[in-house]
């Protein structure tokens, strides 16, 4: 029995990815656009808007908001020459208008945070699914396992808000959330920090005019970071949080 | 006999005609609904009971011959009686709640969601007896789960009652594929039903926008959807194995499977992009392709999995603690399997085999193929019914790589978004998810536009279940028989 559990740890191996700033993805891995509207007739350019399911796209000045985009691709299927998304995983911001990407810009994610001295380079969360689709919920959950192993960071998630410094929101808010989502914040001692997880949560995404949703709590609380993505992925997860604690990852 | 009230739809038919469905009293309607499921020869199970524009309608899929059932009827009152079988109780709650219809000698007439109101509260059942303690569970669970809320009536440790409060993943999200714009939304839409099973929602939704495809001219993106059901089917069995694993404090299960669950979805991020199979369904073509150069890499990421696989399933059920812990525990028989009609992995736990694959509506072969089946019931049987559905996974991925492999050509057809419903029909679109059978159903009126919109998860209809199998159960059981059942909430909520 034991030689058998002992056996599985050796075919098993480490598994365990050794440096996350340096991991790449897939080519086909949608990350951080470049766009530009070069060549566009200006009926192109509103059929590109009106092609975005959850109107990510500006057309003056020309630009795509991160914060709102599914990473669906479909824009850069039918505008291959405009649009392109590179396998760019570092996604995250500070500031809700810093996920804009502009034409012709090449877009980067922004440098670390002050270290929060409380934080001291460790952090507890405690996760709040407020609708969430689930994608987001799991990415999270993967961040923690022996892949990606977010721990050796110092990071961990917490059962109790009481223990913890953040909460992550992910899912868009709905209405029979609302009240759990300012309670579960409230529970957690000042001073603390807001995380938003996903297009659901930073913008609405597809949800944002459903009847069923209400966002008032992002009007009373300010998040402290962004991490874009639908659903983010474990690797934008882990180094967004560094970054808030004062680390590059 | 109740045949003659159904229009039994042929072999892989998906719209039907209005015209077609008969339209009968609500008394006969009612009367051969609950005869439908009395008929012994026949495996007749309720995927929807619903009501359209003021008309109720009641699909049955037949699980021993792969057809469905439809029939109809006309109701103006706003009070109907309940057809009065636990099968049907699940979808008069949804009934009530959208239409609010009134529905007379209903056991248990609440709501299906909490109603969305900041100061509505859910009216939990009380016990007076001063020997008795309850315990709230919920909305917010410690782990990194979705709301829902549970309250335990419990004598000491025993659990006498739980009642179940959902509805807090509410997003109206019907409505919107109903009020989309475009075709390209309804199936962005459609990714976000729920998380966990991308690739069955929008190959259940690609199917219903892209109508009857030619299967000789569509064989190979048939095959790749196929692959990737079958490959998100193993990702998400793999999550249930590590998690109940690890409720169990069998930490090496849990450490040694949940990587290669890693590796199944990082094989789809490969493939499509995103690690949960976004962008991969699309109707009537598709945007990502899978290389053959891809095809290598993924045919020996899965000879890897498959091998690893065996050795800690072995070590899995050879292990006395692990065994002992889940043995006989919250057990549930072939008869409620039937009563309160699930199907998916937890009927096939429970001797109970139902499974869309082997029927009409697969749009693939699926060669030497026999639903996996076990009699116990309990926790158990549930792990173990779980690795023989990944075993069998796994080689039916194998099978299909080959095939596509062998039918592989360059050229890929560019996505379909403008094509138009059959004029009033009803549309069925079955998949098997990973947690059995998901039905779409789209209703159209005379302009070809959609007009109603509605999803069935399995979830749904286990819910109530789960309160049942805890019944006189420990308390402590509790979060190793909720991920037995592993069940959606919003797939429940929507």
């Amino acid at each position: 029995m034991i030689f058998d559990a002992i056996k599985i740890f050796f075919s098993h191996r480490k598994q365990t990815i050794k440096s996350i700033p340096n991991s790449v993805l897939p080519e086909k891995y949608r990350g951080v656009p470049e766009i530009t509207s070069d060549g566009l007739s200006s009926e192109q350019l509103k059929e590109l808007q009106q092609l975005c399911p959850t109107s990510a796209i500006e057309v003056k000045p020309f630009s795509l908001d991160m914060g709102k985009c599914l990473f669906c691709g479909e824009c850069e299927k039918c505008f291959p020459n405009n649009i392109h998304f590179t396998n760019q995983w570092k996604i995250w911001a500070f500031e809700r208008k810093q996920l804009i990407v502009h034409a012709n810009e090449k877009w980067h994610a922004p440098e670390p945070a002050n270290p929060v001295t409380l934080l001291n380079k460790t952090i507890r969360m405690r996760q709040l699914c407020a609708g969430g689709d689930m994608g987001c919920e799991l990415e999270l959950g993967a961040s923690s396992n022996v892949n990606f192993d977010m721990e050796r960071f110092g990071m961990s998630f917490t059962a109790s808000p009481r223990h913890a410094e953040a909460m992550v929101l992910t899912g868009p808010i709905t209405k029979n959330m609302s009240f759990a989502a300012e309670s579960t914040f409230s529970a957690i001692a000042d001073p603390k920090l807001l995380i938003l997880s996903g297009t659901d949560a930073i913008s609405g995404g597809m949800f944002v005019d459903s009847p069923d949703i209400d966002r008032s709590f992002l009007d009373r609380h300010k998040p402290d970071l962004y991490i874009a993505g639908s659903p983010a992925h474990p690797l934008n997860i882990i180094s967004s949080i560094a970054s808030l604690t004062g680390r590059t990852l | 006999m109740y045949r003659d009230n159904f229009y039994i739809v042929p072999d892989g038919v998906r719209a039907i005609p209005f015209e077609n469905i008969p339209e009968l009293t609500f008394k006969d309607f009612a009367s051969c609904a609950v005869e439908a499921l009395d008929d012994d020869t026949k495996d007749n199970v309720p995927l929807a009971y619903f009501q359209s524009e003021g008309k109720f309608f009641i699909v049955l899929f037949d699980y021993s011959t792969g057809n469905f059932l439809l029939t109809s009827s006309k109701s103006p009152k706003k009070v109907i009686n309940s057809l009065g079988v636990d099968a049907y109780y699940q979808f008069e709650r949804d009934i009530y709640e959208r239409s609010k219809v009134s529905i007379n000698n209903h056991p248990y007439l609440k709501p299906l969601r909490r109603p969305c109101s900041n100061n509505s509260v859910f009216d939990f059942e009380t016990s007076t007896n001063v020997s008795l303690h309850e315990v709230n569970v919920g909305p917010v669970h410690a782990g990194i789960i979705e709301p829902g809320q549970f309250r335990f009536t419990c004598n000491g440790e025993q659990v006498l009652s739980v009642e179940i409060c959902l509805g807090f993943q509410r997003r109206g999200i019907e409505q919107l594929i109903v009020d989309s714009s475009s075709n390209r939304k309804r199936m962005l839409l459609a990714e976000q039903i729920s998380g966990d099973s991308v690739v069955a929602n929008t190959i259940a939704m690609s199917n219903i926008l892209e109508g009857q495809l030619d299967a000789n001219q569509y064989q190979l993106i048939f095959h790749e959807r196929a692959l990737a059901l079958e490959m998100e089917r193993l990702a998400m069995h793999f999550a249930d194995l590590a998690a109940l694993a690890g409720d169990c404090a069998y930490y090496l299960g849990q450490i040694a499977i949940e990587p290669l669950r890693t590796t199944i979805i990082n094989s789809l991020q490969l493939w499509c992009g995103s690690r949960s199979g976004r962008s991969l369904v699309r109707p009537s073509g598709s945007f990502y392709r899978l290389s053959l150069d891809e095809i290598d890499v993924v045919t020996n990421n899965i000879n890897n999995v498959k091998k690893l696989f065996s050795d800690i399933s072995s070590n899995l059920l050879s292990s006395p603690s692990l065994l002992s812990r889940l043995d006989g525990k919250c057990q549930l028989s072939q008869h409620s399997v039937k009563a309160f009609a699930l199907r998916g992995t937890i009927s096939k736990a429970s001797n109970q085999p139902r499974d869309i694959r082997i029927s009409s509506y697969s749009q693939v072969p699926y060669k030497n193929f026999t639903v996996q089946k076990l009699s116990k019931g309990d926790l158990l049987s549930r792990l173990k019914i779980r690795i023989m559905e990944v075993n069998q996974s796994i080689d039916i991925v194998l099978e299909f790589l080959n095939t596509i492999k062998s039918i592989w050509y360059e050229t890929s057809k560019f996505p379909v978004y403008d094509s138009s419903l059959p004029k009033s029909s009803l549309i069925l679109s079955p998949v098997e998810g990973f947690r059995g059978t998901i039905l779409h159903v789209a209703l159209s009126d005379q302009n070809s536009t959609l007009a109603d919109y509605r999803i069935f998860d399995p979830s749904m209809m286990a819910w109530p279940v789960l309160a049942y199998a805890m019944k006189n159960q420990q308390i402590s059981d509790f979060p190793v028989c909720n991920k037995s059942f592993n069940l959606s909430y919003l797939a429940n909520d929507l």
